[in-house]
């Protein structure tokens, strides 16, 4: 067989057009189906915002609806954590502002409010192509932002735990006006084990793209649980140490040095890592009060084999809270059917 | 990630997705339920990749999950389809290098596409099947030789 011809075989495996179409249909449907999280709700009216500038901060935060609230269901338990006017920058033709800030750490979610304060400030930021700006800040690469919005620094990796991310930033475009435009920009990672926990945040100015990094400590409350129990849920690892938060979780666990171990190229030399079949097969719940279970889903980490602390040497799974969940709604924890009460 | 976006991505790679999602699956209607799956997850969890080739990987390594799982589920099913499509691949000339892809044990069969067809390096593939790239190189070197062994029976 030569090469020519699997690449060919290869090229045969197709469907038919109308098969790509129909399932484009169906997945589009469901989005529009799906409860509202990420940017999906209706946006707030413009006097709103228009307020934040007119009254104190401080007293705003009380008294008017906030992006971040509107576009993350989650804030809104959290009010008394978000940081307003956490940082502002400008010139004489246009001034920037952090307005909202909210993290844990792992889960960063800001809005950025822009504001012409003359005409070439206004005439700028009526041209200004902000989603290229996004954009350019995707494709070049943490570290080297010269986009538009925040991102985990990752520069200087010397982490145990592998540390994912997602990021996005998203125009309010129906708070927009002549001389104001809004924001949304968040990043999720998988763990609290990168740089020092700083942010990067690169934004577009007149005089060119600014980029300055933000102290991601937290200003959510983050709970820390000892996992124990007399049963094993797996002959892979034992599970012991959680991460709890209104945003996030992070489950860690000793590995029973059964696992496999790849090299992986880019930073971190050896690491363990689960077998497929244990990785498909571990089911964790949350559990509520009245018994609610509650599967999780997130981030497997694969882990460095040098782990030096007596807890973990392994993200077993890390994420988001689920969609209308609070720390405090966890009574217990439920991995491979064993049970770990939180205390 | 917007609709714009995800549109651009799903028509960049609803092949590589269907392909991948085929080889595991070595059927039709399962490979489309993986496909379909595979782009919900992704508008599920909208997130934000550093460039299309990290899209490129994330929907590979998605699709690869969800058909392992499957096929722990449905393991006798999928013998099923398996004598199914070599009677489909036999009826076709055209065929036949395909049907002795698919005789491959998945093992043999994915890193043999990925390496072949979409041109990843053994350390990319290794990294997107959890496995060690010395591992994937021994196995795209027994995948050649069994290709090549049962062709030349013919």
């Amino acid at each position: 067989m030569k090469e020519k011809d699997l690449i060919t075989a290869f090229s045969e495996i197709t469907v038919d057009e109308s098969a790509k179409n129909e399932i484009e249909r169906k997945i589009f449907i469901k989005q529009k189906e799906k409860k509202p999280t990420f940017f999906k709700r209706p946006l707030i009216a413009v006097v709103a915002t228009v307020c934040v500038f007119a009254c104190s901060l401080p007293v705003v935060a009380e008294s008017v609806k906030s992006h971040l609230r509107e576009k993350f269901p989650e804030a809104e338990t959290m009010q008394e954590n978000i940081q307003y006017a956490f940082y502002e920058d400008g010139d004489e033709h246009i001034k920037v502002t952090v307005e909202e800030f909210l993290s844990d750490e792992m889960n960063v979610l800001m809005t950025v409010h822009y504001k012409a304060l003359d005409e070439k400030g206004k005439e700028w930021l009526i041209n200004r192509n902000f989603e290229n700006d996004a954009e350019a800040s995707r494709s070049i690469g943490v570290g080297r932002n010269v986009g538009f919005g925040i991102h985990p620094d990752m520069q200087d990796n010397t982490i145990i735990h592998g540390v994912n991310y997602s990021y996005n930033t998203e125009e309010l475009k129906e708070s927009a006006t002549e001389t104001d435009r809004f924001f949304v920009t968040f990043y999720e990672a998988s763990g609290r084990d990168y740089d020092s926990a700083k942010g990067i945040f690169s934004y577009p100015m007149p005089s060119g793209t600014k980029t300055v990094y933000f102290d991601t400590k937290g200003n959510v409350p983050v709970s820390e649980f000892s996992l124990a129990s007399d049963k094993v849920p797996s002959e892979y690892f034992t599970p012991t140490y959680m991460e709890l938060s209104d945003l996030s979780f992070v489950i860690y666990a000793m590995q029973h040095g059964v696992y496999e171990t790849f090299s992986e190229p880019r930073h971190y030399g050896n690491r363990w890592i689960l077998p497929d079949e244990e990785y498909d097969n571990i089911r964790i719940y949350f559990v509520k009060a009245n018994g609610e279970r509650i599967r999780l889903d997130g981030w497997m980490n694969s882990t460095h084999p040098d782990e030096k602390n007596n807890y973990s040497d392994l993200v077993l799974l890390s994420g988001r809270l689920p969609e209308g969940m609070k720390a405090e709604d966890v009574v217990s924890l439920e991995i491979n059917g064993v049970e770990y009460k939180l205390k | 990630m917007d609709n714009a976006e995800i549109k651009r991505i799903y028509e960049l790679y609803f092949d590589t997705v269907y392909r991948i999602s085929f080889l595991y699956m070595k059927n039709e209607n399962d490979a489309l339920d993986v496909t379909e799956d595979t782009f919900c997850s992704m508008i599920r969890r909208l997130p934000s990749f550093e460039n299309d080739e990290k899209a490129k990987a994330w929907l590979i390594v998605t699709a690869s999950n969800k058909c392992r799982t499957l096929l722990k589920k449905w393991w006798n099913k999928r013998n099923d389809y398996t004598e199914a499509m070599k009677d489909v691949a036999a009826e076709d000339n055209k065929n036949s290098v395909l049907s002795e892809v698919l005789n491959l044990s998945d093992k043999y069969r994915i890193p043999t596409y990925l390496y072949y067809y979409e041109g990843y390096k053994t350390s990319e593939i290794g990294e997107m099947l959890g496995e060690k790239t010395s591992t994937i190189q021994t196995r795209l070197a027994k995948a050649r030789e069994l290709l090549k062994l049962e062709l030349e029976e013919k």
